[in-house]
């Protein structure tokens, strides 16, 4: 009864508060759904309550108390519920069409917050526990088939679909349960609220103090004698999807600022991401110059690069990498936008990086979702790989990350990104080539305060590219640019596994409550909105719930080689799927789980992670030893202290402290 | 020797063969055995080495500006892109080498060289090291089914073949010898695993000189006596593991596979697995795909999957899960055999005996069937890896498949191995490199016939030396319990940079999870020492233990400490840049902070 699943999922804040201790030792637990069901509060797995976990786990790190677990197991068929959280229909006879086990009999319940179906015909139960976040689609399949039996098909974010069939109704005046589920899933469409206003779990620690812009700057060591920072966006009345606080050249007034901002696609006028602590070089972000087809040039604008050039000076030359291909980026001179002319702007030299623009991403997400869910071909796995296009996007994304890290670190050259509007590839080259840069945006709140600053305050448009909340799963500005950042770093950590302080769960997690609609983090478009709504008042934080647990998310592996910087290498031979991620689904992915799923019925896979596990067990045993010796150390130093000073006159012994471990 | 012309060359050029880093320079030599490339271009001194007989093919290439490339690339996937400026030069060392890389008979190879400076006994010894014969007792033979017989005494039953066989116990001499005639080269079904726990069975032969219609009654009871020795299954498989469009063929030669009706209450079955000029192929492109330098996805991905190569791995692996399933989940016996019974049977019967045992997923298990399976049941090392100039068409990589698939299982259970990938390596390297006599010779006879044991030395005790670099750090032997039952999906078949890219620094991964672990263990080790130094000082200065003499000015800490904080140092100063960067850093150590302003390995355009 121990080894629970799904069931510590459902509130363990609540659990936690009753019995702290306990809570404490389940967190060190490494099956990745054991995990992502604590995680989950909000569970985000098919999850089974009673999923026997094999031997490969020492009990003493993921065994909850029986009593407790036995509690939770009373539960029948209704989902633990979180604060706020309310049942909103409740169906019997349900059946859930799992493409891996086949129909399932049980009970529905569709809450203000999740999807929780649960069979009790199995031992043990089979549970499924998702948000609605994650339902970006739900549709009614064929009209009542023989049986009188409706059919519902489930489209989710997090690539899998879910079907359940259930009997009509006899009453047609009481509402189907799938009819509540799609007003539920879609608050936003229906006038209704986002779960995450409504969450009310509170956190030890506040997740919106964890970024703060001014400390940032401050690290980077601005403002200095080139740099300042300035208020003019204090109202977002230069430009309202950047944040308020922004890193310009010292010599250029706010009033040249707003000249430059009308030369700038949405006045997304060029600023400081990041500046290398040594040679002074700086990552600049901005959007397109609004050339259009006469080829308009701004005199502000060119000298305002030129003084990002001579803040830095170390190097004669500015590398400008436009994000988009080349095509892409001459056919936007059509609508009035462009790219820099060389001949405008002296010693500057322009780079394409030929990243295709959201819709081709969302095409190649949907392809590669197609390849992979529910069921891998046999076959032709490669080519159908291939067909997606997805790893070569991931490739392009990093080469020109990589080509951005190498000018500021080797060339010492300042170099300047842009895209269209700024805010999709611009944030991933940036914020990738930073991590790459800085070892500090490799640590678990290093890379908070990275997404804080360079996805969110700079306005990467989450609510749109996600839909929280929103039925029109149609939406042209739906985009996978933030899963595509996640993978590139997942790539790098598959490369450079000891550089990193967070693990695969911590990525996981990330995108786990990029859908949830749990906590605010993602929530709106841009910093003005994010202030508008109250979003730090109303919502909680994801870095609030992250931070409570930090252990869950750190990767064992971890040495601190914060002055490195890191050139991943991006040959096609070294990308890989990334299969904990987009196959998490399909339990055949775990030979070891396999098993437990047949013979348990779980509808999770239990991921295994047994290296992590393990590695942990070896560096405890590390500690041990190491803490045994230096007892022993301390006891010879002792004595032999008090014996050299009953042998006066003998020299005095020197002996080494103990070194200590890396 | 009489074959060098010119034993040293000065200004080669070694080219990356991958990027277009500036080419190492240095002085190639020639020995009897090596060619040993010294790069003199940078201030630390590198080597590389490589033996002659590892050497696959060697190219020399029209002139060029910069000189006269030569390119070589050995059995263990080592390539090297050398120029030399002087074309004769070239033209000699050429010449040379392709003389030295295909000796003409066995007594040319280096094992015959090979001296680790042992005397008889040692090296008696280390050829007893292993002993499959052990390895029945292990398994619980002879019991009441089976028996070990010296039938084959004198390789009259079947010359390829061991001198001692498991059969079953019913099986009668005139049964044995009956079947023999009925089976290809006389390669009798006899016995390979034995799972104590389900009674069951795995057997292996070669195919039945069937035809379209021929009998054999001693080869019917022979099968038969297998399914008794069963007694609670009511059936046994037969998996061919030809494709079936094969196996017709060979009717037609008189060979062919068995009759389901001829044999009482067999389950017959292909399970597909293509010939050795396939899998031959099937490398070579695969190698054609490695060899690309910057390959686009489109490139990269398309050519793995025509060169097939990582689907006859999944075939190779799919057969021994059906195998290993047969007998632990349907508790039945299997026979299996595929044309000789020595190239994919030998590959299917081990991985299903490692998916079976925990034991052979030790260093010293894996030492084991490697015996058992490859070397005393007739798998012609000598033809299949080519160690001596003979017919191109017997080389085929089948040891390397059986590799390839075992790295896969670590691959998918990372803690359910004893030995981790070096192990792999340094096995696949010895089979080629013939540095020790294990893998010549075609079958146990012609090895007693060239008196290897006498002549050379063994492999297995020179591995086990050095079984502290082979350990796999996170095994846990709890894990090794239960049967593995991989996943085949086909993306869990991946590319093995480990093998193809070995030589290839750049092609590495940056951090190695191994490495950083086994360091971590090595520290384990060398901190409990430590402890135990420390409770030795104790005990003296307690006056437990008697004063070991030690002076009393040198406290014996400090010494053990020393390499504690050697290592710490280096630890601390590796950068984890590109593969050059590694490599250099090893040897200088340079200091951290903002000093590392390598070029990226690979931005490619």
């Amino acid at each position: 009864m121990e080894n629970t699943g799904s069931i510590d999922s459902l509130g363990s804040k609540r659990s936690s508060s009753r019995q702290p201790s306990v809570d404490s030792l389940s967190s060190t637990s490494t099956s990745r759904s054991d995990r992502s069901a604590h995680a989950a509060k909000p569970t985000f797995a098919m999850s089974s309550d009673n999923v026997s976990i094999s031997t490969d786990f020492s009990p003493e790190i993921r065994g909850r108390p029986k009593a407790f677990a036995k509690v939770l197991r009373d539960s029948k068929e209704e989902p633990q519920l979180l604060p706020k959280e309310s049942v909103q229909d409740m169906a019997k006879d349900v059946t859930y069409i799992c493409p891996y086990i086949g129909a399932l009999k049980g009970t529905l319940t569709v809450t203000n917050y999740r999807l929780f179906f649960k069979c009790m015909d199995r031992e043990p139960a089979f549970v499924l526990d998702l948000p609605l976040g994650v339902v970006s689609r739900v549709e009614k399949i064929g009209g009542a088939s023989s049986h009188g039996e409706v059919s519902y098909g489930l489209v989710c974010k997090d690539i899998r679909n879910l079907r359940f069939a259930h009997k009509q109704m006899d009453d047609s005046l009481r509402k189907s349960i799938f009819e509540i589920l799609m007003k539920c899933a879609f608050p936003v469409s229906n006038g209704l609220t986002i779960f995450a206003f409504e969450y009310g779990q509170v956190y030890p620690e506040n997740g919106w103090k964890v970024y703060d812009a001014q400390a940032e700057y401050k690290r980077q060591g601005l403002p200095n004698e080139s740099w300042r920072i300035t208020k003019v966006n204090d109202h977002y009345e230069l430009c309202d999807t950047y944040p308020s606080t922004l890193v310009v050249p010292v010599n250029i007034p706010d009033e040249e600022l707003k000249r430059v901002a009308a030369f700038r696609a949405k006045g997304r006028i060029p600023v400081l991401s990041w500046i290398h602590p040594e040679s002074q070089a700086t990552v600049i972000r901005c959007s397109q110059p609004m050339v259009g087809v006469n080829g308009k040039r701004s005199k502000d604008d060119e000298k305002y690069l030129q003084t990002i050039m001579d803040a830095n000076a170390q190097s004669h030359k500015l590398f400008i990498f436009d994000a988009r291909p080349s095509v892409n980026a001459a056919a936007n001179k059509m609508k009035g936008g462009g790219y820099e002319s060389e001949d405008a702007y002296q010693n500057a030299e322009l780079v394409f990086l030929d990243i295709h623009n959201i819709h081709v991403m969302r095409q190649s997400l949907r392809k590669l979702k197609e390849v992979v869910y529910p069921n891998i071909g046999e076959s032709h796995w490669f080519s159908n790989l291939e067909s997606t296009h997805w790893l070569e996007h991931m490739k392009l994304i990093l080469a020109g990350a990589l080509r951005i890290a190498d000018k500021v670190e080797s060339r010492k050259t300042s170099v300047v990104v842009h895209c269209s509007d700024g805010w999709d590839r611009t944030a991933q080259l940036t914020s990738l080539a930073m991590v790459m840069l800085d070892g500090h945006y490799r640590t678990i709140r290093g890379f908070q305060v990275l997404l804080e600053k360079e996805w969110l305050s700079f306005g990467h448009r989450f609510q749109l590219r996600i839909g929280h909340g929103d039925k029109n799963h149609t939406d042209a500005d739906r985009s996978p640019v933030f899963l595509q950042f996640i993978d590139c770093v997942w790539q790098m950590t598959r490369q450079f596994p000891a550089a990193f302080e967070f693990n695969e769960y911590f990525l996981i997690t990330i995108l786990d409550h990029l859908y949830s609609c749990l906590f605010g983090t993602f929530m709106c478009n841009s910093e003005q909105q994010r202030v508008k709504e109250e979003l730090p008042k109303k919502t909680v934080s994801l870095w609030a719930y992250i931070n409570s647990q930090p252990e869950e998310f750190t990767n064992p592996l971890y040495v601190n080689y914060s002055n490195h910087v890191l050139f991943p290498v991006v040959s096609m031979r070294h990308l890989e799927l990334w299969v904990g991620y987009y196959i998490r689904w399909n339990p055949r992915m775990r030979p070891q789980v396999w098993e437990n799923y047949l013979t348990s019925i779980a509808g999770v896979m239990k991921l295994m992670e047994p290296v992590h596990q393990r590695y942990k067990e070896l560096l405890a045993k590390r500690a041990e030893l190491q803490k045994r010796i230096e007892e022993l150390q301390r006891e010879v130093t002792n004595r032999s202290a008090s014996s050299s000073s009953e042998r006066a006159g003998s020299p005095t012994r020197s002996i080494t402290p103990v070194q200590t471990f890396v | 020797m009489e074959h060098i012309l010119t034993p040293k060359v000065e200004e080669v050029k070694l080219l990356d063969r991958y990027t277009a880093k500036k080419p190492a320079i240095g002085t190639l030599y020639l020995t009897a055995t090596h060619l040993i490339f010294v790069e003199t271009s940078c201030n630390t001194r590198k080597e590389t080495w490589m033996l002659h007989h590892l050497i696959a093919t060697v190219e020399k290439l029209p002139l060029t500006a910069m000189g006269c490339p030569l390119h070589i690339s050995c059995k263990n996937f080592h390539v090297a892109h050398f120029v030399i400026s002087s074309e004769r030069d070239c033209q000699n060392v050429h010449q040379s080498l392709v003389r030295l890389s295909q000796p003409g008979k066995v007594e040319e190879l280096y094992a015959f060289l090979y001296n680790p400076k042992q005397d008889e006994d040692e090296r008696r010894n280390g050829w007893g090291f292993i002993d499959s014969a052990m390895d029945f007792k292990r398994m619980g033979l002879p019991n009441d089914f089976w028996e070990m017989t010296n039938l084959n005494k004198n390789y009259e039953l079947c010359s390829t073949y061991h001198s001692e066989l498991g059969i079953p116990k019913t099986a009668s001499k005139g049964t044995v010898f009956g079947s023999a005639k009925f089976r290809s080269r006389g390669r009798i079904p006899t016995l390979s695993y034995y799972h104590k726990e389900s009674n069951a069975a795995i057997c292996r032969c070669s195919q039945p000189l069937s035809g379209l219609s021929a009998r054999c009654v001693e080869d019917e009871e022979m099968l038969q006596a297998i399914s008794r020795a069963n007694p609670k299954s009511t059936f046994m498989y037969v998996v061919d593991t030809r494709p079936k469009l094969n196996a017709m063929a060979n009717r037609a030669a008189g060979k062919g596979y068995e009759n389901e009706d001829n044999y009482s209450n067999i389950c017959f079955q292909f399970v597909g697995i293509e010939n050795i000029h396939v899998m031959r192929n099937s490398l070579q492109k695969l190698l054609e795909v490695c060899a690309l330098k910057s390959p686009t996805m489109s490139d990269y991905l398309t050519g793995l999957e025509n060169s097939g190569w990582l689907r006859h791995i999944k075939a190779v692996m799919d057969a021994g899960v059906f195998l290993a399933k047969a007998v632990a989940e349907d508790k039945a016996s299997v026979l299996v055999h595929c044309s000789d019974g020595w190239d994919r049977t030998a590959q299917v019967c081990s991985l299903a005996s490692i998916l079976l045992d925990p034991f052979y997923r030790t260093i010293k298990g894996l030492m084991v069937l490697i015996e058992k399976e490859w070397i005393s049941m007739g798998h012609k090392f000598t033809q299949r890896c080519g160690h001596v100039d003979g017919d191109p068409k017997e080389v085929s990589p089948v040891f390397t498949q059986f590799i390839e698939c075992l790295w896969n299982l670590m691959e998918q259970y990372p803690c359910g191995f004893e030995y981790n990938e070096k192990y792999l390596l340094e096995i696949h390297n010895h089979v080629y490199s013939c540095q020790f006599g294990n893998f010549i010779g075609n079958c146990q006879r012609e090895r007693e016939e060239m008196r290897l044991y006498e002549r050379t030395f063994s492999v297995w005790p020179f591995l086990w030396e050095n079984r502290h670099q082979y350990r796999n750090p996170l095994h846990k032997c709890s894990l090794g319990r239960e049967v593995l039952r991989p996943s085949t999906l086909p993306l869990n078949f991946k590319f093995w940079c480990g093998m193809y890219n070995h030589f290839d620094k750049g092609m590495q991964p940056k951090q190695s999870i191994l490495e950083h672990l086994l360091t971590i263990t090595q520290k384990k080790a060398e901190g409990e020492k430590k402890m135990t130094d420390l409770q030795i000082q104790l005990a003296v200065m307690d006056g437990v233990l008697a004063d070991q003499g030690s002076p009393t000015g040198t406290p014996p800490e400090q010494t053990s400490l020393s390499p504690v904080s050697v290592s710490h140092t280096a630890e601390n100063a590796k950068p984890l840049m590109n593969g050059a960067a590694v490599e250099e850093a090893e040897i200088e150590l340079v200091p951290t902070a903002g000093s590392e302003k390598m070029e990226p390995v690979a931005i490619e355009n």
